[in-house]
């Protein structure tokens, strides 16, 4: 079991060793605290340079939105920490939203929910299916599942958004509970729930296990098939969760419900420090990213930039985003090879 | 773990100074607030040639009049256009303008409106049966009574044409652009005509080929049609060429829109005419509309009972195709 050891072994015990190099490991902190860092200097710049930035309506607003890409990316962060991942959230979002808000027109909020998720379920159980049984890799299997899931809401829903206004069941989307907005709310609790998930469970550590070697874990007596297909389900429930929220905050939902979602919540997950080849990422990460992606869209209409423009600047930061981890790789290497060099320098003293 | 544990607190003090520095700031924007009144536009999707028309008729009257104008872009995304009309709320704007990309998930934005009790003004496309002040639409109806004028004094010049007509619609869901087939129908009646038929062709091109086939089939004799949209009518002029007839001529065909396509079907002599939108008369009168609003006084509606107000359409025939498609 050392591959489960690897990640823990980074943090540096930091025993007096009489040593005067300081051993923090960067490429750690980065991991665990970067975005969040990235943030919350955002938010500084953005305070210090929008006027209208910095008011209680703004911050409720940027928080509200951030929830509805990351409850689903919550659920992301186990794919990509599992070296997997999901095209086909954006649809099933669509059809989630869609029949939670159905549901809630004739039976309430709690069956709108629970349909919600649970059709989210079943479309995760599908992919996991798919890509641990079947064998499809995961990005042709959810990209099928994708443009299926797609067409069926286009049939179920004859094109029209479903619409329904009543109080209980828009409060999930547009209400504050102490100032914060529900859905941002629900989103710290999936959080919370998920970290608890993947660090306190034997499942999350088979998790990391499969997302550092899939043959090693296998090797180890990991359930690999089974992992894989439950990384899915989890996927697949809490983006049900989080369409479920954003039926609640428009009042209605359709077909083509928020174009190239799938990619925000990726792009999201990555931004959060969690690497694109599995084995490592956290929660808290996923969180600030969310944050920031919904502070950037806010600040990007606060500054009035050009509707054009802000199109280049969102693909520029998705950029970013994925080579984050590229040059943080590198800075990884180039930190170790100079903790590797310091020694050697100093042994003939 | 002291590193990490050392971390921890470097970043609750940088948070601590964030939230010291945002709430210096909340006073000092409080204080400041400007005199000027401000318009928000949200538009529908900036890559369309229609709403790019529309926001520049927006822009120029709201700087005309002296606002501050700030615009933000649906992007063609139901999403979107709630948080981005909100961001565009929550800046202090005196009265909204918005072309829904989706009338159904108005109900948010319009609820945020009016509890700071800002004026809505909704350009186009639906108002979702929400508790909008004003909807600004296109004279649908006028459209189909210029097309039924246009059609009546090009058939009385013809010796021996029929007094039989037919009338394309769009989708059923479509509500407004009913409207232009049922101007349409009642002014060409009026003027002695027979309508033979009103099929659907669901707004669409290949649909209006389709209904048209079946039209001429069972009344070979029908003078001239209408559609409610420039893609069928384009799918109809296909349908009367490939029956050997033209859409000129023989069969003189009408549509909705001002579509390129049209002009150029137009400009080829395969269609007659189309009735012409003018978004940024649209934008105008939005603007007009919110002032009037921001005074407290009530719009002059051209229908009290859903809050509608009308801009005029025109006419467009070979000589006006040429010019548009020049331009």
């Amino acid at each position: 079991m050392r591959i489960l050891q690897t990640h823990k072994s980074r943090i540096p015990d930091a025993p007096a060793t009489g040593s005067s190099i300081n051993q923090v490991d960067w490429d750690l902190l980065w991991e665990r605290f970067g975005t969040a860092v990235v943030t919350i200097t955002i938010w500084l710049i953005a305070g210090l340079s929008t006027p209208r930035f910095a008011n209680v309506d703004n911050f409720v607003s940027v928080l509200r939105q951030s929830a509805f890409v990351g409850v689903s990316a919550v659920g992301m962060t186990f794919a990509i920490i599992a070296g997997t991942f999901d095209l086909s959230v954006g649809s099933t979002q669509a059809l989630c939203a869609w029949g939670a808000v159905s549901v809630a027109k004739v039976a309430g909020v709690f069956p709108a929910f629970v349909t919600a998720v649970a059709l989210g379920g079943v479309i995760g159980l599908c992919n996991g299916s798919l890509v641990a049984l079947v064998r499809i890799p995961a990005f042709i299997a959810t990209l099928g599942t994708m443009f299926l899931v797609n067409g069926l809401t286009y049939i179920l829903t004859n094109g029209q958004t479903a619409r329904f206004s009543g109080k209980p069941f828009v409060w999930w989307g547009n209400a504050q509970v102490m100032s914060l907005p529900v859905p941002f709310v629900v989103f710290l609790g999936c959080a919370l729930l998920g970290a608890a998930i993947l660090h306190r469970t034997s499942f999350g550590r088979f998790i990391y296990a499969i997302g550092c070697s899939r043959e090693a874990a296998n090797v180890a007596g990991v359930p690999v098939a089974k992992t894989t297909i439950l990384v899915f389900i989890v996927v697949g429930l809490f983006t049900g969760l989080g369409a479920a929220l954003l039926g609640a905050r428009l009042y209605s939902a359709g077909p083509g419900l928020e174009p190239g979602f799938e990619l925000n919540v990726i792009a999201t997950v990555v931004l959060g420090g969690t690497r694109l080849a599995g084995g490592r990422g956290s929660m808290l990460g996923t969180v600030a990213a969310a944050i920031l992606f919904a502070t950037l869209a806010n600040v990007l209409n606060l500054s009035h930039v050009d509707a054009f423009v802000q199109r280049v600047v969102v693909g520029f930061v998705l950029l970013l985003a994925l080579s984050v981890e590229g040059v943080r790789q590198r800075l990884a290497e180039y930190w170790s090879k100079r903790a590797a060099r310091i020694p050697q320098s100093s042994q003939p003293l | 773990m002291k590193h990490v544990l050392r971390t921890s607190k470097l970043l609750l003090s940088v948070t601590a100074l964030t939230v010291v520095t945002v709430i210096s700031l909340t006073q000092s924007s409080v204080a400041e607030g400007s005199a000027k009144k401000k318009i928000g536009f949200s538009v529908y999707d900036m890559q369309y040639g229609f709403f790019q028309e529309m926001e520049k008729g927006t822009r120029e009257a709201s700087q005309a009049a002296g606002y501050d104008y700030v615009l933000v872009d649906q992007k063609s995304s139901e999403s979107t256009m709630v948080s981005a009309t909100q961001d565009l709320i929550n800046q202090g704007i005196s009265a909204l303008i918005i072309s829904p990309f989706k009338p159904d998930a108005l109900g948010p934005i319009v609820d945020a409106a009016k509890e700071k009790k800002i004026p809505v003004v909704i350009d186009d496309i639906g108002g979702g049966g929400t508790d909008y002040d004003v909807i600004v639409i296109s004279d649908n109806e006028k459209g189909g009574v210029l097309a039924a004028d246009y059609i009546d004094s090009v058939l009385r010049s013809r010796p021996n044409n029929s007094k039989k007509v037919a009338s394309i619609t769009c989708e059923p869901s479509a509500v407004y652009a009913a409207r232009r087939n049922a101007g349409f129908e009642t002014r060409i009646k009026e003027l002695g005509y027979q309508v033979v038929t009103t099929l659907s062709g669901n707004s669409r091109q290949e649909e209006g080929y389709r209904v048209t086939k079946d039209i001429l089939s069972a009344h070979p004799d029908v003078a001239a049609i209408f559609s409610g949209n420039d893609p069928m009518a384009v799918g109809a002029a296909q349908a009367v060429a490939d029956s050997g007839k033209s859409g000129v001529k023989d069969v003189l065909i009408v549509g909705f829109n001002a579509d390129e396509i049209a002009l150029q079907a137009i400009k080829a002599g395969q269609m007659g005419a189309t009735v012409q939108q003018v978004p940024r008369e649209m934008g105008k009168m939005t603007v007009d509309l919110a002032t009037k609003l921001m005074k407290g006084e009530k719009p002059d509606y051209s229908n009290a009972a859903n809050r509608e107000v009308y801009v005029p359409v025109n006419l467009i025939t070979a000589k006006e195709a040429d010019a548009l498609l020049k331009k």
